[in-house]
């Protein structure tokens, strides 16, 4: 086994070679003009794909060499079983990989954190393995593609998309690669066999390949979907893209300006005061709020929101913030020096990361800081209680605004620029649903207080959202609020497209659902009323797993499927519906027969 | 002590016999003919074989063959060697064996249309060629 | 210790609308040389691949050294030798660490029989196996095969592509070095001059069945060749009793016969037949014959005939 390791390697010693090479050239002159450590999430994710697909490449060319049939013969047919001959094959790929990615990254990283004053955290080390073990990924669906059946191969290709829509961060999203790499590796195990191409036997060899399987059949499914959307777009009577958005519906929400939303939503107000309101909506300043601020910086986060770094012009300082000490390490711009650490208010550390966003604000999850250009200090100024977190701001009339998970605050905007301390809301505003439905919040100011409509209508199209409506709120200066109008927002979009990628298979839906959110933390989406599947949606699902059921037996009649492997089929594609019967078709081909008529002329002997 | 004997003798492969008879004819031949005295020592199966580049096994059925018909003998641990003449068949066996290849050759002769005379007259002359070298 | 090296039971492949093993009942006893012959399409290597476990069987069984063909274990595969006629190796290795490799992989490694059998190569150790001629790299190959010490060798089409010298070399190997002597080997080749130096058992496969299997001498001797000069148009082909192939030449009849005796001069006689001669034939022209007979024959030959 260690002869074949040795060899493989050697093999392509010089390709790897080749790649150090290039690497450290490519990134020695991007680490000398930008700060790789300090990146957009985009640029990351473009760098994993460049080494996602090189392992993918490395994978095909590997496999795709040993896999005709009279190469493959020689490679199998030894006194050696297969699993170690793969072992040893992919071994090799994998101590290539980490020489070719792993070591050119590492020097980079090695060589910005010693040589430069630049901030090199372990999340940064961490982001290197990760380049490591998504490269391994693309080599293993590489590997998978030229091993397993072509009308399987391209199933895992799935984890690649779970690692790219995953919202798991840190630690955590290392440990999804980590997962995600050990299931391809199975995977390519189970399909390394002398029969390539031959469905696998036994219960848990089954299991892990027909889960992904399943899983990207759903996938499939979804691409339907987005199929008919391009037609229907294409078509002209999409919603989203008529000329005129239909009267009182969700697209108008988007399009409509303050003045008119607040006459619509009034329309049917009895509150006393509602004529009142009307004529002034009609010629008021309407404010518009978003909950538009997107997740803040989590620990130990791999990849940046966006840059974690701001300038201090007067000085000429950088400062970058770490979450290894959670203090902001500056450097000259002039010479590139260390300058030293600024934390909270002097030398305290943060209590969670800061995410510079302009004008020297500052932000983590429910704090506002400022930063004191005269002190050199930065400032906590507004924090929502009990760490409720930030996800919008902006300004209303005379004040400042900052949009929570539960509520509005509103804050004096002239003693945000006078003071320094921490500032206390002068109003509260409880949001009448959930964070996650807002659209948009339009403000118009009253005399002793506001009128505020929320408009629920963010997710409405899909099945996760509310069913769309607008709300106008009375928020006193006091305290108090209360609800004047309601109004139900007309849909655009009927049962079934809003429940399309659900009633296919409501199990898998919630599967990828968990999946996509686990070991998310606070990178959670932000939670959502998602009302109950309608009835009909309901029935529906429920015909189509009956349907698949049947299918389901149906088929596996024809097929070589032993007993147990044909319930145990049967039974999941009653209860995952139709990706299942999808998996089951393409998997299992029907069974061979001889018919009569192809037997050749008796033997003569 | 006595040394293998050469075995000169070619065999053809798109001949009509099959590989062992053509060695069991062949040795025959040179038996027939004195090229092979009694008493040689013929080459061991493996060597003949490499020789005429065949299955050790054919020549080994050859050299069966010739065993059992008398031509050769075996002697424990040393070999094949050539065996004295003596008489191996009864007369009635050889008058039978002469009338089948009689039978044999007339039958692949006829056809030709030769004139019995010349038939026998070329007979007698190859006989005569062979006949030299039989009492040397 | 089963007695059979290789047994098939109504063993049927199915490629698309086409079987390349037809039911095959085949049993291959231990020891000797058996040649395997057969047409290109008459199932050989489906057959190798099937018996190797490289193929699942869309139909019946297979056996190789007594094991179920499809669960072969790593000691299995350690008893039993595979050439073909690629003699696929790792074209970027070097010759030494390829035998390296094989040196540690089998237990009952040869040293001396793998030595003389490259030595008639010109095979050098530091060599890349890409650089060697396919001569060469057959040698190695073969040197390879019979060093492991199989129990059951089996050679697809071993000798293709080669040159004369290396043809015999191959050869020589293969009967004379004491690598074989506990080896029962299959030989598959196209080539009746080697088969008929080479085999103790002829095996015929044409489409998928077996159509005979004895030693090539019996065969043999079962085909005749009768020549009869027939002045009409001559008997039907379908009535001619074991008919394998039929050509008019220069206005005589020229019938291959299986299993015919001296009375098939009867036959033809009977047929109008003025004269009628008989003879055996070679190896060579008596398989091909029996293989002929269920070729497809181009239409103008036919109509001839």
């Amino acid at each position: 086994m260690f002869d074949l390791f040795k060899a493989e390697l050697l093999r392509f010693r010089w390709w790897a070679a080749g790649c150090v090479a290039l690497q450290l050239v490519v990134l020695g002159f991007l680490t000398r003009v930008v700060d790789l450590a300090q990146q957009p999430l985009l640029v990351y994710r473009v760098f994993g794909a460049v080494y996602a697909a090189a392992g993918l490449l490395l994978g095909l060319y590997q496999m795709g060499g040993y896999r005709r049939p009279n190469t493959w013969l020689n490679l199998l047919h030894r006194p050696l079983a297969p699993s170690r001959i793969a072992v040893a094959l992919l071994g090799a790929g994998a101590v290539l990989l980490a020489v070719g990615v792993l070591l050119p990254l590492l020097t980079i990283a090695g060589w910005q954190g010693g040589m430069t004053a630049r901030v090199v955290d372990m999340r940064h080390v961490l982001l290197v393995g990760s380049a490591w073990i998504v490269s391994l990924c693309g080599y293993l669906v590489g590997a998978y593609l030229m091993l397993a059946d072509k009308r399987q191969g391209y199933c895992a290709a799935v984890f690649l998309l779970l690692i790219v829509f995953s919202q798991a961060t840190g630690f955590g999203a290392i440990a999804l690669q980590l997962l995600s790499l050990a299931w391809l590796l199975a995977m390519v195990l189970v399909a390394f066999k002398p029969s390539l191409g031959t469905p696998a036997r036994g219960a848990a060899r089954t299991l892990v390949t027909a889960a992904p399987m399943t899983m990207t059949m759903w996938f499939a499914l979804v691409m339907v979907g987005f199929g008919v959307e391009f037609l229907w777009i294409a078509q002209g009577s999409h919603p989203n893209n008529v000329a005129v958005p239909n009267v009182d519906g969700e697209k108008e929400i988007e399009v409509l300006d303050g003045k008119a939303l607040f006459v619509k939503g009034l329309r049917n107000c009895t509150d006393p005061e509602a004529p009142l309101w009307r004529e002034q909506a009609a010629i008021a300043d309407i404010d518009g709020l978003f909950p538009g601020l997107g997740e803040a910086p989590a620990r130990h986060q791999l990849t940046n929101i966006a840059p974690m770094e701001f300038d201090d012009p007067q000085r000429r300082v950088r400062w970058v913030f770490s979450h290894d000490t959670m203090r902001f390490q500056g450097y000259s711009l002039v010479d590139k020096r260390a300058v030293g650490a600024l934390g909270m208010a002097g030398n305290a550390p943060f209590p969670a990361p800061v995410l510079p966003v302009g004008d020297n604000l500052l932000v983590d999850r429910s704090t506002v800081y400022q930063f004191d250009e005269d002190a050199n200090l930065v400032l906590p100024r507004a924090r929502l209680p009990g760490g409720e977190a930030i996800t919008g701001y902006g300004k209303a009339g005379d004040d400042f605004v900052l949009v929570g998970e539960r509520a509005l605050y509103f804050y004096d905007a002239r003693a945000f620029d006078g003071s320094d301390g921490v500032l206390e809301p002068r109003l509260r505003v409880p949001v009448p649903g959930r964070m996650g439905d807002v659209q948009r919040i339009d403000a118009m100011e009253l005399l002793d207080g506001w009128l505020l409509s929320f408009s629920f209508a963010r997710s409405s199209y899909n099945a996760e959202g509310t069913l769309p409506y607008q709300q106008i709120v009375r928020a006193f200066d006091d305290g108090r609020s209360v609800t004047v109008s309601r109004r139900d927002i007309a849909r655009d979009y009927p049962d079934a497209w809003r429940y399309q990628n659900w009633y296919p298979s409501p199990v898998l839906y919630m599967v990828q659902k968990a999946a996509k959110n686990m070991l998310a933390g606070d990178m959670r989406p932000l939670p959502m009323a998602t009302p109950p599947v309608p009835r009909t949606m309901q029935v529906l699902a429920g015909a189509l797993m009956l349907f698949s059921l049947i299918a389901a037996l149906w088929r596996v009649r024809r097929t070589d499927l032993s007993r147990a492997a044909r319930i145990a089929w049967v039974l999941a594609c009653g209860v995952l519906s139709v990706p299942a019967l999808m998996a089951l078709w393409a998997m299992y081909p029907e069974r061979e027969t001889v018919p009569d008529d192809l037997v050749a002329h008796p033997a003569m002997a | 002590m006595p040394r293998t004997q050469a075995l000169m003798l070619q065999i053809a492969t798109g001949d009509p016999r099959p590989i062992s008879k053509q060695i069991v004819d062949a040795v025959r031949m040179k038996i027939a003919t004195a090229e092979l005295s009694p008493g040689d020592q013929l080459p061991s199966v493996r060597g003949l074989a490499q020789q005429l580049t065949v299955n050790p096994n054919t020549v080994a059925k050859a050299y069966a063959e010739l065993t059992a018909e008398g031509w050769l003998e075996s002697r424990q641990g040393l070999g094949l060697y050539v065996a004295t003449p003596r008489q191996r068949l009864s007369d009635a066996e050889r008058s039978r064996r002469l009338d089948e290849a009689i039978a044999r050759f007339l039958h692949d002769v006829i056809a030709l249309d030769y004139p019995p005379d010349e038939v026998q007259a070329r007979l007698h002359r190859e006989f005569l060629a062979l006949a030299p070298r039989k009492s040397a | 210790m089963n007695d059979y090296v290789i047994e098939t039971d109504a063993l049927t492949k199915r490629y698309g609308r086409k079987l390349a093993l037809d039911h095959l009942d085949l049993r291959i006893p231990r020891g000797r040389i058996h040649a395997l012959v057969g047409a290109n399409g008459a199932g050989k290597s489906t057959l190798f691949r099937i018996l190797l476990g490289f193929l699942p069987p869309t139909a019946g069984s297979a056996r190789i050294l007594g094991r179920d063909s499809q669960r072969l274990t790593p000691e299995d595969r350690g008893r039993i030798g595979f050439v073909n006629e690629e003699h696929t190796l790792p074209g970027w290795m070097r010759v030494n660490a390829v035998t390296d490799m094989h040196r540690r992989q089998y237990p009952r490694w040869n040293e001396e029989a793998f030595r003389n059998v490259l030595g008639h190569y010109h095979v050098l150790p530091e060599q890349k196996v890409g650089q060697l001629s396919r001569g060469e790299r057959a040698g190695f190959n073969l040197a390879l095969a019979l060093a492991q010490g199989p129990e059951l060798l089996v050679l697809d089409e071993p000798t293709l592509g080669l040159d004369v010298v290396a043809k015999r070399a191959f050869l020589e190997s293969l009967m004379y070095s004491n690598a074989t002597d506990d080896c029962t080997v299959i030989y598959c080749s196209h080539q009746m001059e080697e088969i008929e130096r080479v085999a103790d058992n002829l095996v015929i496969l044409e489409r998928g069945r077996l159509m005979h299997m004895s030693a090539p001498d019996e065969f043999c001797a079962r085909v005749t060749h009768w020549v009869a000069d027939i002045p009409f148009k001559g008997p039907d082909p379908r009535s001619v009793p074991g008919l394998l192939q039929l050509q008019r030449l220069d206005g005589l009849h020229h019938y291959l016969v299986l299993d015919q005796q001296d009375d098939f001069a009867e036959f033809l006689r009977a047929s109008g037949a003025r004269s009628v001669q008989s003879m055996p034939v070679s190896l060579d022209r008596a398989v091909n014959g029996f293989l002929a007979k269920n070729h497809a024959t181009p239409d103008a030959q036919r109509a001839q005939a």
